[in-house]
């Protein structure tokens, strides 16, 4: 049995480093691949659509599980041939993979739970993957652990060469501690992908986001629901637009650009634990409640003096502004709170002036302008004059007249000059 | 025919100035972004940014400032070789080269003085520091963003608006880019001379400004400098101020270097050169004297108002 587990472990091993290339090297001891490697092995379910059951043998062996054997995820599959249904995976169950330091099975147990208490885990994620699929893409607003994480690469193609350089210095730089082939075989390359950084960067975990957030129609169709009462209501057009509205904040555009220092949507709404657990800003513990927001806008590198007393205003600056968002899109519930905001209120009160400043400029071009005008300027043409040039006004020069008769100023200042 | 006589009318040196700055619209705008293109940068925001990375919040450490330093790294490097040249020359950058402050000038300056709004004489220095510290200390502490009254991204989306960017589009039909773009008409295009964002919202106009001022009492560094003796009183340089920089004090013209941007726009106009763009000469005693009085005494090109009282005192 102990060495069954060793070679499956040093086959995980292998796949880690050669990932793309390494299709013959791994076995199917279940002999799955028999039949799922065939091409065009295609059925219609019974709500009629065509799917495919063909597996693409060195994709799978290049991908996140492919090292895995197929009856560990796919547990009810005992006999041949299988029913449809029992292809359900749960991602919550162990696996064969050990942790070194405590020997116990790998799980994904704890990120399952953490998923299961967020806002996303309350839909099909209940079914976790397999049974649901079909429904999942047509009607779902809560995704499944599938939605989001396909069987990817276990490494991505840009980080292949720099793994394989450091996977070269492997022996004398872990080795010095963490001694034993065993550890060295098993589990360095599996440590050494953790450091060299996670394979998804800000902006695909935007991305993630956004194949869903980024559609205002759909999420429009969102209803959120009231923990206590149970009542459903329609979500307003600040989470309908919250992926553009993001789009326009300092944090959006960074990351755009590929300036990393930017906040993904995660970075806020998930920054601890296993960084599933998306809440609503009405829940205690959600990292976007009013109370717990300075703690995660002071997340390291970010803005580290937002828990200071003073900022507590600060905090409380709109990332997902409305205001940014055209007034004229026609997706999100017509909402009279979008009315009542003060910039339509400043628009309100200055569109006058520019329509009355431009008005009068075009008639003055088409009509007028021949005759040199004397004042300047509609507004402030007068205190110009007096201020800046030091002519009085007209009107004031004609009651002032006789009362200029006292030496002024600067003849006194021409004569110190002659002097 | 009129519009070629008036642009016929224009000094020559206008006309370059002009010219370098439809050249930089071209350079840093849509649709061809030359310039922020070379570092992959969709507009002037990001890490092109020169506005925020000063931007003060209670508590800040200095780690927290090179981390914005960090992001905003360009910003920081074009903001300081802005105030190393303005330093030096004067206010190269606002005058000659920034298409945020010059479009609304070019686009003023074709309109007919008769219906704008005349802010010149109002006391900019004030009002421009004023909102300077509430931009640098208060707004960030309120939780008001910096973005949201900026002429450096509302500017830019209304060319990518007419090159054909969506996003362009949608900044200009938002809430706060309507308020902008009315902003820009009031302080731009419906502006005499078209200044007055650059004059009292424009944070580097103000920093910009401070330095300018500060370099000015040295007599190597170029300004706007005025020959008092020479200076007739006729005040075509103040009414040809853009900035409302020149003001008559007893009748004689006299330049606040806090909001000069030395577009050379007075020296063109005046006929008797009492004013130009120069060092002072650095030999401050004149050559020629004999008992005491002086010969066709040295001219005392003053950047900074000296009242000639206080010149005999130090005399």
């Amino acid at each position: 049995m102990a060495l069954i587990r060793f070679l499956l472990m040093a086959m995980v091993i292998i796949g880690c480093i050669q990932a793309v290339f390494a299709a013959q090297r791994h076995p199917d001891p279940d002999g799955c691949f028999s039949c799922h490697s065939l091409e065009g092995l295609d059925y219609i379910d019974k709500e009629g659509v065509l799917r495919s059951a063909s597996i693409n043998k060195q994709h799978y062996y290049s991908a996140l599980h492919g090292s895995v054997p197929c009856k560990d995820c796919h547990r009810k599959i005992r006999d041949y041939p299988h029913k449809v249904e029992n292809g359900e995976v749960d991602c919550g169950e162990s696996c064969h993979v050990e942790e070194p330091s405590e020997g116990e099975p790998y799980t994904h147990k704890a990120v399952v739970k953490e998923y299961k208490n967020s806002v996303h885990g309350h839909g099909w994620s209940k079914g976790l993957t397999g049974g649901n699929r079909l429904k999942e893409e047509k009607k779902a607003t809560d995704p499944s652990c599938r939605f989001c994480h396909s069987n990817d690469l276990y490494i991505s193609e840009a980080e292949l060469p720099k793994f394989k350089e450091s996977f070269d210095h492997l022996d004398s730089e872990c080795g010095s501690c963490h001694q034993g082939e065993v550890w060295l075989g098993q589990f360095g390359g599996h440590i050494l992908r953790r450091f060299i950084g996670s394979r998804w960067n800000k902006n695909d975990h935007n991305q993630m986001c956004n194949n869903c957030h980024a559609d205002p129609i759909r999420m429009a169709k969102v209803e959120l629901e009231d923990k206590e009462t149970g009542d459903k209501e329609k979500v307003g057009p600040r989470f309908i637009l919250a992926s553009d509205s993001y789009a326009t904040t300092l944090h959006g555009r960074l990351l755009e650009t590929n300036v990393m220092q930017g906040a993904s949507c995660i970075d806020c709404h998930a920054p601890k634990g296993l960084r599933h657990g998306v809440l609503r800003d009405e829940e205690k513990e959600a990292s976007t409640h009013a109370k717990n927001l300075a703690e995660t806008c002071a997340q390291s590198d970010c803005h580290g003096y937002a828990t200071h007393p003073l900022n507590h205003r600060f905090v409380k600056t709109d990332v997902h502004d409305i205001d940014m968002i055209p007034i004229s899109n026609q997706i999100a519930p017509r909402d009279q709170s979008r009315l009542e905001s003060g910039w339509i209120k400043a628009l309100i009160a200055l569109l006058p002036i520019i329509i009355i400043l431009g008005g009068g400029s075009l008639l003055w071009w088409l009509f007028g302008g021949k005759k040199k005008s004397v004042t300047f300027a509609v507004f402030g043409g007068d205190a110009f004059q007096e201020k800046m040039i030091g002519r009085k006004p007209k009107r004031k020069i004609k009651k002032k007249v006789r009362q200029e008769t006292k030496p002024t100023p600067d003849k006194k200042e021409g004569e110190n000059n002659e002097k | 025919m009129k519009v070629i006589e008036a642009i016929k009318a224009i000094p020559n040196p206008q006309k370059y100035r002009y010219s370098i700055i439809i050249a930089s619209c071209t350079l840093f705008f849509s649709p061809f972004l030359f310039l922020p293109g070379l570092v992959d940068n969709p507009d002037l925001c990001g890490k092109v940014c020169i506005r925020r990375f000063y931007l003060f919040f209670p508590g800040i450490s200095p780690g927290d400032v090179a981390s914005k330093m960090q992001v905003a790294a360009i910003g920081v490097y074009i903001l300081s070789f802005i105030l190393i040249t303005t330093f030096f020359f004067g206010r190269m950058w606002c005058g000659y080269i920034c298409p945020v402050g010059g479009l609304p000038e070019l686009v003023s300056r074709t309109f007919s003085d008769k219906w704008k709004i005349e802010y010149r004489a109002l006391p900019q220095v004030p009002i421009r520091y004023g909102y300077f510290s509430v931009y640098l200390t208060l707004m960030p502490m309120l939780g008001i963003s910096a973005c949201t009254l900026c002429n450096f991204i509302t500017i830019p989306r209304i060319f990518d608006a007419f090159s054909g960017n969506p996003k362009g589009l949608a900044f200009a039909l938002s809430a706060v880019g309507l308020v902008n773009l009315a902003l820009l008409f009031l302080l731009g295009f419906f502006a005499t001379k078209g200044r007055a964002y650059c004059q009292f919202l424009c944070p580097i106009g103000a920093i910009d400004g401070l330095v300018n001022r500060l370099g000015a009492k040295l007599r190597f560094t170029r300004r706007i400098r005025v020959e008092r003796s020479r200076c007739t009183g006729c005040n075509i340089c103040a009414r040809n101020c853009m900035t409302g920089a020149i003001k008559m004090v007893d009748r004689i013209a006299v330049v606040d270097q806090l909001s000069c941007m030395t577009c050379h726009e007075c020296v063109d106009v005046c006929d008797w050169g009492a004013i130009d763009w120069r060092a002072a000469p650095l030999d401050e005693d004149p050559k020629r004297k004999k008992k005491g009085i002086d010969f066709h005494p040295q001219p005392q090109w003053q950047a900074v108002y000296v009242t000639p009282a206080s010149k005999n005192k130090q005399t």
